[in-house]
């Protein structure tokens, strides 16, 4: 899993992080976060709705610099799929994942397409399509970019459950082709224990890292009985329950 | 289109009936409008004044429309910006028309720049004004999704803003558009020697009625070919990923 030649791990460390509420008052959403991912490494962020896993996955990307501590990412492609698709309404499916990723061949795009299933939808508006085809189309165009840094937030939520499996397969596969460093956010736990190599759990006001587990079996071998199980694990590392 | 004809019929109807009442020289009868069309056509000053203006019409529009989107979408996204600016937008929002003209001609003569400088400066506020609400309403997580993957200014502009701008654009554009060429006419009016303006001032200290119409409703004609021929195609070019369904 270990891609060749690219060692520097991506390190974060985040001792605080407020936003201003719309009254006016600071409060803090992040304290004392720090760990380092290694290149390849597929890990989860959980946490219950609101812990502040999407302003941490904005800050690993260099989207929100308002914070105190540091954050390294050696990187310079990043690929990001945000909660919604956020793809640009009036351009078609292909012309947005070409204006993220210009440099991106076509047999890389057909590649791409093929694998998760939008062979047909290239021409399509996104006003045309399904949720569960936008969020395809996000993934492309992640995907597209060849990004060393994979950043995934709730990719899966609001799909229903055969849709939802379907779309993390596809994802997952692509993950494992391309090596890529990924982070996933989720509040689902089961998404996590099935999905994950390594499993890190956000909890409290502000949200601090109250675990960080690796799953050592290997995605395919991961039985029900075991996915629950590490499901349990995680569960039982949580102040509050869900 | 039957109900569009039967409406124009009916005007035409009304117009030589008016024109049997009030008298000939008061509301000339829509043939006398036609000779004096035809004859201002015959001597070739239809076509010269026309186009006079047309050209008058399209840089004032212009310049006016680039200066007002770049000037108004900077308001829109710099809250300091805004502030400094605005009170000079809501002076130039209330100067009226002729005083930019008078103005303009007395600092710098009676020359083509200071006509066209004129009509821009009129129409400026008001395209302003339009941009700074379409730069106010941009969507941030599409700004967001720009910055996580890394478009350059180009690609940002071209494929994230202007799309977003393009409604606001052409509203600016369509009102401009309809402004710029009632205000040329002042300005011909007042300080240049050709023009549609121009045309039917001399027309007015002749008392012609019917070369005012002439002129009045040839201009007219011009501009609902320029809506129909190119807004309105350029419009729906724009806004065809609205309308697609299955």
């Amino acid at each position: 899993m270990r891609r060749a030649g690219e060692t520097a791990n991506i390190e974060v460390s985040i001792r605080k992080k407020a936003v201003r509420s719309a009254a006016g008052e600071r409060k803090e959403i992040l304290a004392d976060i720090a760990f380092a991912l290694a290149p390849g490494e597929v890990t989860a962020l959980v946490g219950p709705s609101g812990s502040g896993k999407t302003t941490l996955l904005k800050i690993v990307a260099g989207l929100d610099r308002d914070f105190e501590g540091a954050v390294r990412v050696p990187t310079r492609r990043l690929g990001f799929v945000f909660q919604e698709p956020r793809l640009l309404p009036w351009r078609s499916v292909e012309e947005n994942v070409r204006i993220a990723a210009p440099e991106a061949s076509d047999a890389e795009l057909d590649a791409i397409f093929e694998a998760l299933g939008l062979a047909h939808h290239r021409r399509h508006y996104p006003g045309e399509l399904s949720l569960g085809l936008a969020r395809r189309a996000a993934v492309a165009r992640a995907f597209a970019v060849r990004p060393d840094l994979l950043l995934l937030d709730e990719p899966f939520v609001s799909l229903d459950e055969t849709l939802a499996r379907q779309l993390q397969e596809e994802l997952i596969a692509l993950v494992e082709r391309s090596c890529v460093t990924s982070l996933l956010v989720t509040h689902d736990i089961l998404e996590a224990a099935r999905l994950v190599e390594r499993v890190i759990v956000l909890d409290g006001r502000p949200a601090r890292m109250v675990a960080d587990l690796p799953i050592e079996v290997p995605r395919a071998r991961r039985s029900a009985n075991f996915v629950s199980s590490i499901a349990e694990r995680i569960r039982a590392t949580r102040l509050t329950t869900l | 289109m039957i109900w569009r004809l039967a409406s124009l019929a009916g005007f035409l109807i009304a117009w030589q009936l008016s024109s049997g009442l009030a008298g000939g020289s008061l509301l000339p009868s829509p043939e006398a409008v036609l000779a004096a069309f035809l004859e201002e056509a015959r001597s070739g000053a239809l076509a010269l004044n026309l186009l006079a203006t047309l050209a008058r019409v399209a840089a004032a529009f212009t310049i006016a429309l680039l200066a007002g989107a770049a000037i108004g979408y900077a308001m829109g996204r710099s809250l300091t910006f805004d502030r400094v600016a605005d009170p000079w937008l809501i002076l130039l929002l209330n100067l009226p028309a002729l005083v930019i003209i008078l103005l303009a001609y007395v600092w710098f003569g009676l020359t083509e720049a200071a006509a066209v400088g004129a009509v821009a400066i009129n129409k400026l506020p008001n395209t302003i004004a339009t941009l700074r609400e379409g730069a106010r309403a941009l969507d941030p997580t599409l700004d967001e999704m720009g910055e996580a993957f890394t478009f350059d200014p180009w690609t940002r502009a071209r494929h994230v803003v202007v799309p977003q701008l393009a409604p606001y654009l052409a509203a600016a554009a369509r009102t401009g558009l309809s402004l710029v060429w009632k205000i040329v006419l002042v300005v011909e009016l007042i300080g240049r020697p050709n023009g549609v303006g121009f045309a039917i001032g001399t027309a007015f200290q002749l008392f012609d009625v019917a070369r005012i119409l002439a002129y009045g409703l040839c201009f007219v004609a011009v501009m609902l070919a320029i809506e129909t021929c190119l807004v309105q195609p350029l419009e729906r070019h724009a806004s065809r990923w609205r309308n697609r369904k299955h």
